[in-house]
């Protein structure tokens, strides 16, 4: 963008702190604020209006740092959430998580020189297994088979160290070797930068551009996680037909381990409140295997772990974040089993009208701006989008707008541009 | 009920086991390969028909999907040798930078129900295998999956390659997952779209000239 179109604050970014915090956490406790808040969600960085690639901003930190500054100074959002890597090692997580809690929430987050330290087979990078501006790939697999369910089950802590780590993470294929031991210390170098990047990057957000984080832990829902991390989302929906209490069991054992990993990730992240100058703590849980599944099957082997961990979060004093990915629609109504104005629930390609006669005014709704548009779309049509769906959401509080998608955002600058302003226009209480 | 019937019916009702051994049976008692493919047909029908009416889901659909394949691999010998004739051919794939392949997965399973001929060429297939695959198996219908909003910059890419080939008019070309939509669709200069699969294979057999 040329430096004439650029939004440049004429407020302090203190006071612009202030507000923007403001307006988002009345959102999220279903109060109107000023306006509709704008929540950037990029699950990575848009490399191409960034100048750089996906190589760079997966493997050198300070690039990652500077790519979202720019970004976020760019475009006039009220908070960002960007990530150098994607979500690859839950497992590790879950694995610690007894023996070491202290360390076990941020051993989750996978980038790329972490990637080549545990040779994990999750995931695959730009500039090794993928040429340098592709987007990493996240590409799961099945490591864990059908008749490993009661091993799983008998004891989740034995199966995932012993079988399924092994499996997974090539550098930790022997667990007594000089490998390992090397492997796990590097690990240990490598998240110390990565959070001392990030606590930087936060600080840098809240001081020159007054933008708040709000510190945020995460976890998953056990069938995701064994569909993620164990038996790939196929062989999971299979195996539901042609197990199902196997899966019962091994769910109801793991179930515990996935709700502490969310909430000592919440006292974790609590750590940082003060750091950051925020109140809220999140816990977000994005749902992958939701969209799958019959309502009966979401009511048997779905919506009961997420319930439970959704409560126990929220009884730690957390707030879930919750990424319904997919289409939600037919499962809307159990939200409404939920305390109110407790959680964030963000949308993707769900039905707005359902959500607006369901959920709204029952708890905190954010998203609404297809990464399609975005791409294909022009100025004029991202407004009357914008335009339509605030008349939808708007009304009584309680919305954030987002991109819906944990996209990298190949998206057309004005029509961003479009989308800020028409949230400006028709977004003020 | 006749046993084609019953075999029908334990497809449509996702019972694995029964339908496994009905196709065994059919086998055993003679029962012509276009007979059970006519089954197949029917019950891959009611399968749609279910989703669209909201009864399926996407669990359902990739049960049945695998159903339909098991049957397929119990069939293979005899389709290997009485060679049905097929319906025409796809050739389909994820594009490039997408590993995503469920929903993909589903439409071959679907579209072999139906008697097409499928050229699976995978995930994170590049323009150029498109390309190769159309001038090698001369398919009337190209589908391009995808689950990424980054995909559609690869989408347009391949439908790039193919024009650039001086392929487009051999071809129709749909496009499909979760996140293509009719903008999406203009934008990378595809035929048609199509966010399920029961749609899809409407238009397809549209395009073949099959009802
Ligand atoms: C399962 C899943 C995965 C699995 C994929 C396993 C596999 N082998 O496919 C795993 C865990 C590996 C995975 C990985 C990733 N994923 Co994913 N994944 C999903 C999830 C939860 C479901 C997708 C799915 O299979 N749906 C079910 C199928 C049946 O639906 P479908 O594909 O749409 O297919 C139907 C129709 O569309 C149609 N259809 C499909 N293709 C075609 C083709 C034709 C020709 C036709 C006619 C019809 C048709 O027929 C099907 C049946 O009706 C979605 C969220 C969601 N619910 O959509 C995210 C999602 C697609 N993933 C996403 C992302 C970001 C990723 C990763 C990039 C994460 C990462 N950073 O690593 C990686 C992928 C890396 C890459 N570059 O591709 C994002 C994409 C965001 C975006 N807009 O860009 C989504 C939307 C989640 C999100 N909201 O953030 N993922």
């Amino acid at each position: 963008m040329g430096g004439g179109e650029i939004d440049v604050p004429k407020v302090e970014p203190e006071e612009l702190f202030k507000q923007r915090l403001e307006r988002l956490e009345r959102a999220i406790m279903l109060k109107e604020p000023d306006r509709v808040p704008i929540w950037a969600f990029c699950c990575f960085l848009p490399v191409k209006y960034l100048g750089t690639t996906y190589a760079k901003i997966a493997y050198d930190y300070e690039e990652f740092k500077k790519g979202t500054i720019k970004f976020a100074s760019d475009f006039d959002f009220d908070t960002i959430t960007a990530v150098p890597g994607i979500i690859g090692t839950t497992v590790l997580g879950l694995a610690l998580i007894e023996e070491h809690p202290d360390i076990a929430p941020p051993v989750i987050r996978m980038t790329g020189p972490i990637h080549d330290i545990l040779q994990d087979r999750y995931t695959k990078w730009p500039g090794r297994e993928l040429s340098e501006n592709t987007y990493p790939q996240f590409v799961g697999g099945r490591f864990m088979e059908a008749d490993e369910y009661d091993k799983l089950a008998d004891d989740p802590l034995t199966f995932i160290n012993e079988t399924l780590i092994p499996r997974v993470y090539r550098s930790l294929e022997k667990p007594s070797s000089a490998r390992a031991y090397g492997t796990l210390i590097k690990l240990g170098t490598e998240l110390a930068k990565l959070s001392k990047v990030t606590r930087e990057l936060v600080m840098e957000l809240k001081n020159k551009l007054g933008y708040p984080i709000f510190p945020r832990a995460l976890t998953e829902v056990v069938l995701d996680i064994v569909g993620d991390f164990m038996r790939h989302p196929t062989y999971t929906i299979m195996d539901l037909y042609r197990v199902p209490d196997k899966v019962r069991n091994a769910c109801d054992s793991l179930a515990p381990l996935a709700t502490k990993l969310g909430i000592i990730g919440g006292q974790t992240a609590s750590k940082l409140k003060e750091l950051y100058g925020v109140n809220i703590v999140l816990v977000f849980i994005p749902l992958h295997l939701n969209e799958f599944l019959s309502p009966k099957l979401y009511g048997e082997f779905y919506w009961p772990y997420l319930k439970k961990l959704i409560e126990d979060i929220i009884n730690a004093g957390f707030t879930p974040w919750i990424f319904f990915e997919g289409d939600h629609t037919p499962h809307l109504e159990t939200l409404r089993e939920l305390p109110k104005g407790k959680i964030i629930a963000m949308f993707e390609r769900v039905d707005w009208k359902k959500v607006a006669d369901i959920v709204k005014g029952h708890q905190c709704i954010m998203g609404g701006l297809p990464g399609s548009l975005l791409i294909s779309g022009t100025p004029k049509k991202v407004e009357e989008h914008v335009k339509n769906l605030l008349e939808l959401m708007k009304p009584g509080g309680g919305f954030i707008l987002a991109p819906a998608e944990a996209s990298s955002l190949d998206f057309k600058p004005e029509n961003l541009r479009a989308a800020i302003e028409a949230v400006k226009k028709y977004g003020t209480y | 009920m006749s046993l084609v019937e019953e075999f029908v019916k334990a497809i449509a009702d996702l019972r694995e086991k029964d339908a496994l051994e009905l196709v065994k049976k059919l086998i055993e008692q003679g029962v012509d390969l276009s007979t059970i493919l006519d089954g197949i047909r029917k019950a891959s029908d009611i399968i749609g028909r279910r989703f669209e009416e909201g009864r399926y889901f996407i669990s359902d659909l990739i049960m049945a999907g695998e159903i339909l394949r098991e049957i397929t691999e119990i069939l293979r010998p005899i389709i290997v040798k009485e060679k049905p004739k097929k319906i025409g051919t796809v050739v389909i794939g994820t594009v490039q930078g997408d590993i995503h392949d469920i929903g993909k997965n589903i439409v071959v399973a679907v579209l072999e129900a139906n008697g097409f001929e499928v050229i699976d060429l995978g995930v994170d297939v590049p323009p150029e295998k498109f390309v190769e695959a159309i001038r090698k198996h001369n398919p009337q219908v190209v589908g391009l999956s995808c689950l990424i909003t980054e995909g559609i910059e690869s989408m347009k890419k391949t439908i790039d390659a193919i024009k650039a080939a001086g392929l487009k008019e051999k071809v129709k070309i749909i496009i499909g997952g979760g996140r293509v939509d009719e903008g999406a669709c203009k934008y990378v200069g595809a035929d048609a779209w199509a966010r399920d699969v029961q749609t899809g294979l409407r238009i397809i057999k549209e395009w073949v000239g099959v009802k």
